[in-house]
């Protein structure tokens, strides 16, 4: 053979066997996207699905697409999760492939009704079942349990915008196997009747009356308006055409049912039901909701979504698509519990690697430089941080802007001081803190249900996928994960701050919630949890909720100052209020930082029970605002009117029916975080052991069934936490920083038993005496009507403090001195100070406070600190005598729980 | 070992019991609150003495199981004092908690329904390991709750117990 003949005959064999493995290989093409072509969307229980002939469409990043079905895909590696079609609801399927996935989300009907099978046995829905159980009085005597709900007996309630799927389960008996047999969605008939009042008699509706009241579809309600606000009873019986009853069945072949339609209400069932309040963040959910979003009327401060024919989602109890509801509604009404599924939430909310969501991600990294653990987890992890640059796309900085509802929309408020996107409809800056449902309008009904968020998963895709690995620090500072403080919550509440937005009120009630961020001494929970609910409300309010293990309970900001017009509409130049929130009834539990946090705002708490935070039950912050000082017109401490109101700072009142315990060995989570801990041993054995307990007879230390040395803290009235120590600005001496705040207890006649205020008396004049002394900040304990100085004299005070001490008894009687002289009391009230202060500002050098003290304390002096009605102290400190700023530090106050000491 | 280092280690033993001392004992530990978050019902006792078999409904995640009615004559006082004999047939639900470590293992038991159950009314709470005996005066149907009294979203379980006559 030639030469050249064999080099042809080779080339040919190469190419018979290259060409079809380069056809076979790669093309190297990207998948941008998959999509399922034409899929059903409802089907009935028992259906089946045969998913290896469903289409998919292909289309990769070159535009170009192609059509396979999911066999083929998955011979290329794609991967398949099924849908559940054993039983009525909500489902869905996905496919997974080349990293891309596609969701189907379904509704899955009844079935078939059984016509011919004996019924042995008929049971509520189990949603019914927990309302019973949850909602039922207790025995007589029989003490009450943190599982319980303080308020039993709360009428069901059922809302009219959508269907009340409702309809008893049934099944008889295959005795020879011991099984039950189910009977899909049984066939029962029903009578209806309502009346006006809780009080009332029914009546029975029949006829046309029935017909324009509610709708009925075997087992599904539709309320219309007219059963707005009205009781309703519904008789619902086995329809006996249909069945044999089985003879143990006799008289129990109805059950009845009472319940209130509220008006607006829309009737959720599972999370996807639960998103629908979500109207401010409709950017993010029209995702998970598969709708159009659209922001053309920003200017208007409108966001709108609207369905595609066909693939947004509906479900099951609805009429029109999910999306379709949002905006038009006042309730949601819970019927079942929820567990929050992360995966289950928009992706906006969660970091990614690529795309919108990795804006920052590198920032974010680096500021975790040292914890190799989060820096590997953060991918997943909900997204918070860094306000800055979120317009300029400074990628030194985290961006996490676009996760509500803007992608970039300027407020005109041009005199506010701050930079960044403004939400298009709260008209508020998006370094706010988030919700998960987010709602201008919509109250949330429980019917004693719970919703979930524990995440306890960890095979789920990131074990803290539910956390906040860092935090939103400040306008200037990148985030911390040694500081982890949580902007997410379940719910947010927010008046929009937009010119004649109605006022915003909300209701959450009956309802019990657990979240991810219980008490802890574990570095590994450095990353914050959830928070329960941000109000950024006029009002709100929490009737008859149980929760436990959320970062904080409920943030109240008063962020931006409400105001409204005679007609209600918000109007920045109208009556300024301060946003409320009602704490009504109510038990919260096993908190990581505190039970609430009261960025000035106004909150009332009655009859309820809050125990067990790794901080101060409720942290009462000024928001350093120095306005205030100005108030009557002074402005310089020394003026005889400066500083003298607490109108506009935080306002706490408490009855003395409600529970409050942060019982704490200043060990526990929010204490270590912020180095308190040894804040705890200085309070018991220097104030405690040194002064309270020999001096006074009282103690502010406890014992329970765990051990001793247990300090009650209630409540801390202070401005942020790096101002204690400083005035208004960070470098700035010369501005002038005077804490406002008041804490009111009242009795069952609502008679005030105790009054705390930051402006009371003693701190209002000492602050003007002292101002401008470093050494002259004395410490004031106020009980009922007992006070107790520790007066800071250095070496005499001469004038300056012998006119004050005149001043103050001569208007407001003796007040008890401690003395220098004779106690050792002195000196450990001056070690107390000194290491209070050093131990939580490590690197502030330390003054050389004196003080008095006294010799000793009559009876009648130590009988004055706490009586039947008055269990609470109030300590106000001042950090004056500490460099670097001590002339503009201001007065806190520790409000702290005191009783009886015995020595045996 | 030099006698200097003895007297270091000496004084260091010393100085630090007596740190300990003074400073230790101020601090107390802390404790995590550890919730139950599984009840489980491991054995069903009757006065028959039959053995009982324990179902779980999947689709609406309750058990369920059927016991034959075997009821004894017993006598009993009855409103006005006089002596009667009546049924009873007494089935006991043996039951067991987890974590074993929670820090409050109060379990209560209620019934659901129906309004009017077969049995008498509950005593009590479930008692650790075994309830009271629940006395079914007559075949028919209850559905039982237990839940964990720490937690408002605590563990719970649902069982239906179907005391039926035997064909």
């Amino acid at each position: 053979m030639s030469k050249k003949l064999s080099l042809v005959i080779a080339l040919v064999v190469v190419l018979a066997i290259a060409l079809p493995v380069i056809a076979a290989c790669d093309t190297g093409k990207t998948v941008d996207k998959i999509e399922f072509v034409n899929p059903v969307r409802t089907y009935n229980v028992g259906d089946t699905i045969d998913y290896d002939s469903l289409q998919v469409k292909v289309t990769y990043t070159d535009n170009s697409s192609e059509q396979k079905t999911v066999a083929d895909l998955k011979k290329d590696g794609a991967t398949l999760t099924a849908a559940d079609l054993s039983k009525q609801g909500n489902t869905s399927y996905s496919l997974t492939y080349k990293g891309k996935t596609a969701t189907v989300r379904l509704t899955v009907g009844g079935g078939d009704v059984t016509t011919t099978t004996t019924v042995n046995n008929i049971m509520w829905p189990e949603f019914y079942a927990n309302y019973l159980t949850r909602s039922a009085a207790r025995g007589a005597g029989e003490p009450e349990d943190e599982g319980d709900f303080r308020v039993s007996g709360e009428v069901y309630e059922v809302g009219n915008v959508n269907k009340f799927l409702f309809g008893p389960n049934a099944v008889g008996f295959d005795l020879e196997n011991q099984e039950e047999i189910e009977i899909a969605n049984p066939k029962t008939t029903v009578r209806v009747y309502s009346k006006d009042t809780k009080e009332g008699a029914y009546t029975e509706l029949t006829g046309a009356e029935l017909k324009a009241f509610v709708t009925v579809d075997n087992n599904t309600y539709k309320f219309s308006e007219d059963a707005a606000d009205k009781y309703v009873k519904l008789e619902i019986s086995l329809d006996e055409e249909f069945y044999d009853v089985s003879e143990t069945l006799t008289g129990a072949t109805s059950q009845t049912v009472e319940f209130y339609v509220v008006d607006g209400g829309y009737n959720v069932y599972d999370q996807l039901g639960l998103s629908v309040m979500a109207d401010l963040e409709k950017r993010a959910w029209s995702e998970i909701w598969e709708c159009e979003y659209h922001d053309d009327d920003a200017a208007n401060h409108k966001t709108t979504v609207t369905p595609i024919e066909d693939e947004s989602v509906k479900l099951l109890a609805d009429d029109l698509y999910l999306c379709q509801y949002v905006d038009n509604i006042s309730w949601v009404v819970l019927h079942g519990d929820i567990e929050l599924d992360p995966d289950q939430m928009p992706s906006l909310y969660f970091w990614s690697e690529t795309g919108e969501t990795s804006a920052g991600l590198d920032t974010a990294k680096t500021s975790l430089e040292g914890h190799s653990e989060y820096q590997n987890d953060i991918v997943g992890t909900m997204r918070d941080g860094n306000n800055s640059g979120i317009n300029t796309g400074d990628a030194g900085h985290i961006n996490y802007s676009r996760v509500m509802d803007v992608v970039s929309y300027h407020s005109d408020i041009a005199d506010m001081d701050m930079p960044g996107d403004y939400g298009i409809e709260t008209n508020i800056p998006l370094n706010m803190a988030k919700g998960i449902f987010a709602t201008k309008k919509v109250s949330v009904s429980g019917n004693y249900n719970s919703i979930v968020y524990e995440n306890r998963d960890h095979t789920q895709r990131s074990p803290i996928k539910n956390r906040v690995l860092l935090s939103y620090a400040d306008w200037g500072s990148d985030s911390k994960i040694t500081d982890p403080v949580s902007h997410w919550s379940v719910f947010q509440f927010i008046q929009p701050r937009v010119e004649g937005a109605d006022r915003s009120v909300f209701t959450l009630k009956n309802l019990a919630l657990s979240g991810n961020n219980p008490m802890q001494n574990d570095d590994a929970f450095k990353a914050a949890g959830l928070m329960l609910s941000g109000s950024y409300a006029a009002q709100v309010n929490y009737y008859n909720f149980n929760a436990k293990q959320f970062f904080t309970s409920i943030v109240q900001d008063n962020y931006g100052d409400f105001a409204f017009d005679e007609n209600g509409k918000f109007h920045s130049g109208g009556t300024s209020e301060q946003a409320k929130v009602l704490i009504d009834n109510s038990k919260l539990y096993n908190n990581y930082s505190n039970m609430t946090y009261l960025w000035r705002g106004d909150m009332t708490v009655k009859n309820s029970e809050m125990i067990g935070s790794g901080g101060p039950l409720f942290i009462m912050c000024d928001a350093n605002h120095t306005d205030h000082a100005g108030k009557t017109g002074a402005t310089t401490p020394d003026s005889t009117d400066y500083g003298t109101s607490d109108e506009g700072g935080p306002q706490l009142k408490i009855d003395t029916k409600s529970k409050l315990q942060a019982f704490a060995t200043g060990l526990e989570s929010w204490y270590a975080i912020y180095d308190a801990t040894p804040l705890f041993n200085t309070i018991k054995a220097q104030l405690d052991e040194d002064l309270m307990r020999p001096q006074l007879g009282k103690t502010v230390t406890f014992s329970n069934e765990k051990g001793s040395g247990y300090v009650n803290v209630i409540a801390v009235i202070i401005p942020d936490a790096d101002m204690i120590l400083k005035g208004k600005d960070y470098d700035d001496n010369t501005e002038k920083l005077d804490v406002r705040g008041v804490v009111t207890q009242t009795d069952d006649s609502g008679e005030v038993v105790n009054h705390f205020a930051m402006h009371n008396n003693f701190v209002t004049t000492a602050r003007r005496f002292a101002s401008g002394n470093a050494t002259q900040f004395p410490m004031y304990l106020e009980c009922g009507d007992a006070n107790l100085i520790y007066d800071a004299n250095a070496t005499g005070l001469g004038a300056l403090w012998n006119a004050s001490t005149v001043e103050l008894e001569a208007k407001y009687g003796t007040f008890n001195i401690l003395s220098k002289q004779t106690v050792p009391a002195y000196y450990a009230m001056q070690a107390m100070l000194n290491s209070m202060i050093t131990s939580m500002y490590p690197n502030a050098a330390t003054d050389k406070a004196r003080y008095q003290a006294q010799a000793t304390f009559s009876r009648a002096d130590k009988d004055a600190w706490t009586n039947e009605t008055s269990q609470l102290v109030c300590l106000y400190l001042s950090a004056g005598t500490i460099e670097p700023h001590p002339v503009n530090a201001p007065y806190f106050g520790i409000l702290l729980q005191i009783g009886d000491y015995s020595a045996t | 070992m030099k006698k200097s280092t003895v007297i270091v280690l000496l004084v260091v033993f010393l100085g630090s019991v007596l740190v300990v001392g003074i400073f230790g004992m101020q601090a107390v530990p802390w404790q995590e609150i550890v919730y139950v978050d599984k009840i489980e019902i491991t054995n069903i006792l009757t006065s028959s003495g039959k053995d009982v078999d324990i179902k779980y409904n999947e689709k609406h995640n309750y058990y369920y199981a059927f016991i034959y009615y075997e009821p004894v004559k017993v006598t009993q006082l009855d409103e006005e004092g006089n002596t009667v004999e009546v049924d009873a047939f007494e089935v006991t639900l043996v039951w067991d908690y987890s974590p074993k470590n929670a820090t409050n293992n109060k379990v209560k038991v209620s019934i659901v329904e129906p309004a009017s159950p077969p049995c008498d009314p509950l005593t009590d709470n479930a008692k650790l390991g075994r309830g009271d005996p629940i006395v079914f005066r007559r075949a028919g149907n209850v559905h039982l709750r237990y839940a964990a009294a720490d937690s408002a979203t605590g563990a719970t379980l649902d069982i239906w117990l179907y005391v039926v006559v035997q064909p």
